[in-house]
């Protein structure tokens, strides 16, 4: 039951952080050249690659 | 000469896999639609990635970003990233399991068995249909673009098409299932590697990473942000579009019988994993190819940007290199299109006829359907549709079969009665405000198609008998 709470929060922290409109984006790149909604992006991407690997390894049991 | 030389024998390879399939494959209904329910981890993540992966991102996304910018990035591929893996849990694995049980073929069968009621497999074999072959029009387009902009108008579109479909065509006919994942292969790692080049060859034209991104910004910054002024980025519409661009995948038919066909839940499992990472080089590279473009080669109008990917290779590989470009273009098409033919023709056979008939004569059925692709293709050609608005199209209708395509998987109670009310009732909202003139407040008509299909499957179910005890528990084994 915990690992579902835990699947649950993690997919609605991500659908938060994607849908940004609460968010003001920066006009100033990130380290100087890279544009803050790439930045961003990718960076939200990174996280959801990090949850589905965790989602894959401990929640997604395979029943013999 | 050389792109001749590569282009054929890009074509005689797809056909050498698929006399090879046909070769190896097991004599059966299933093993010719499904390659026996056994394709292993590799053949099906390439299976699934290639499906997915159609003109529409090698074409469409970079010829929207060329306008519109990063922010058909922040549109597209993070939320697919997230959500089209999930779906290999949420309805891979319960649609592999339930298919085998059931003994189910194509995905109208699977719902007209599991909820034992043959309208639900008519009315999702007509919608699948409505929104499938358009989208299939999209693949040859863009191979048509590709092909013509390659040798210099000496082939004009609709031949382009016409060869590209009959290639298809031809290996899925001679191979079934097999041939088009084993395919799959070798086109998701050609159109993967070749954008990918692409992005490196970009950055390297102008002097690295840093100063590519410096220049974009001082002479289009407008394309650095996600304007959210824009109608395609307000609250709404952005949200709307997410809803279709991800729950449209989950009703794809075509990726439908590939989570089928999976050997086991170890192999949905493991595309699960490798799927995010592979999007994450396709995504990024496609879009900033687009975006790059504009200051690249810039000046194009409208429709015209679906032809910068395969442009911007010949910009930055050089003249001589320019049809790998036209390779990824093809792969990618073919990928797609391979998958949707074998699944529309096993469900149009399946459905429409009887299931005794022999293999052979179930192929004539993938030939009438390329056949109804290519005659709605000169259509699309005279109506002058670009490939993106044609893909949102089709991706709202497919989003609002997600009710019944989860709901038949994972609910008991869900009736057949509530699957008819909740596809036909999702469907015409959908139109009654594309075309209605309808107001919706600023959503994309996917919205309200789907929120009055979901709460027709839940309310119908509710009020109907459900469905008799002794299919659930075959349907779910329990």
């Amino acid at each position: 039951m915990r690992m579902r709470i835990l699947a649950v929060l993690g997919f609605v922290s991500l659908l938060v952080l994607h849908f940004d409109y609460w968010r003001t984006p920066s006009t100033t790149p990130w380290w100087g050249w890279l544009p803050d909604e790439l930045g961003w992006r990718l960076m939200w991407m990174l996280g959801a690659l990090t949850y589905l690997w965790w989602f894959t390894s401990r929640f997604w049991k395979i029943k013999p | 000469m050389m792109a001749i030389i590569l282009i054929v024998a890009y074509f005689l390879a797809m056909i050498v896999i698929g006399w090879w399939a046909e070769r190896n494959q097991e004599r059966s209904t299933a093993g010719y639609y499904l390659a026996g329910r056994g394709l292993g981890a590799t053949a099906l993540f390439f299976a699934l990635f290639g499906t997915n992966c159609s003109p529409f991102v090698l074409m469409g996304i970079p010829g929207q970003s060329y306008h519109d910018g990063l922010g058909i990035l922040s549109l597209n591929a993070p939320i697919v990233a997230l959500v089209i893996p999930l779906s290999f849990w949420l309805v891979g694995r319960p649609a592999r399991s339930m298919g085998g049980r059931l003994s189910a073929i194509s995905p109208a069968e699977l719902y007209a068995k599991r909820l034992d009621s043959k309208a639900v497999g008519w009315t999702l074999l007509i919608a699948f249909t409505v929104f499938t072959v358009p989208y299939m029009v999209t693949g040859i387009q863009g191979c048509g673009i590709a092909l013509t902009r390659q040798f210099d108008g000496a082939i004009d579109a609709s031949t382009g098409a016409a060869l590209t479909l009959a290639v298809a065509l031809g290996y899925t006919l001679l191979g079934g299932m097999r041939a088009t994942a084993w395919t799959n292969v070798v086109q998701g790692a050609l159109f993967l590697a070749v954008i990918v080049l692409v992005a490196v060859a970009l950055f390297t034209e102008f002097g690295g990473v840093r100063a590519a991104f410096e220049r974009l910004q001082a002479e289009r910054p407008d394309l650095t942000v996600m304007d959210r002024t824009h109608p395609r980025f307000a609250p709404r519409a952005f949200a709307s579009y997410e809803l279709a661009i991800t729950l449209t995948v989950v009703c794809f038919p075509h990726m439908l019988v590939r989570l089928m066909a999976a050997k086991d839940e170890r192999t949905l499992r493991t595309s699960c994993r490798l799927y995010p990472i592979a999007l994450a080089l396709l995504w990024p590279s496609a879009v900033l190819t687009g975006v790059f473009g504009a200051l690249l080669l810039p000046g194009l109008e409208g429709r015209a940007s679906d032809g910068i990917f395969p442009a911007m290779v010949a910009r930055v590989l050089g003249a001589d290199w320019s049809v790998l470009g036209t390779l990824a273009v093809l792969a990618a098409a073919m990928s797609t299109l391979d998958a949707q033919l074998l699944t529309m023709g096993s469900m149009v056979s399946r459905d429409l006829g009887t299931s005794t008939r022999a293999i052979h004569a179930e192929r004539l059925f993938l030939c009438g359907v390329a056949a109804a692709v290519f005659g709605l293709y000169l259509v699309v050609e005279q109506l002058q549709v670009s490939i993106f608005e044609l893909g949102q199209f089709c991706f709202s209708g497919y989003a609002t079969l997600f009710p019944t395509i989860v709901l038949g998987l994972v609910w008991r109670r869900f009736t057949g009665a509530a699957a008819v009310a909740s596809i036909l009732g999702g469907v015409l909202t959908l139109m009654a405000f594309q075309w209605g003139g309808l107001p919706a407040g600023g959503w994309l008509p996917v919205a309200p198609g789907l929120l009055v299909a979901s709460v027709l499957a839940v309310a119908v179910s509710l009020v109907t008998r459900p469905p008799a005890e002794s299919r659930v528990r075959e349907a779910f084994g329990s």
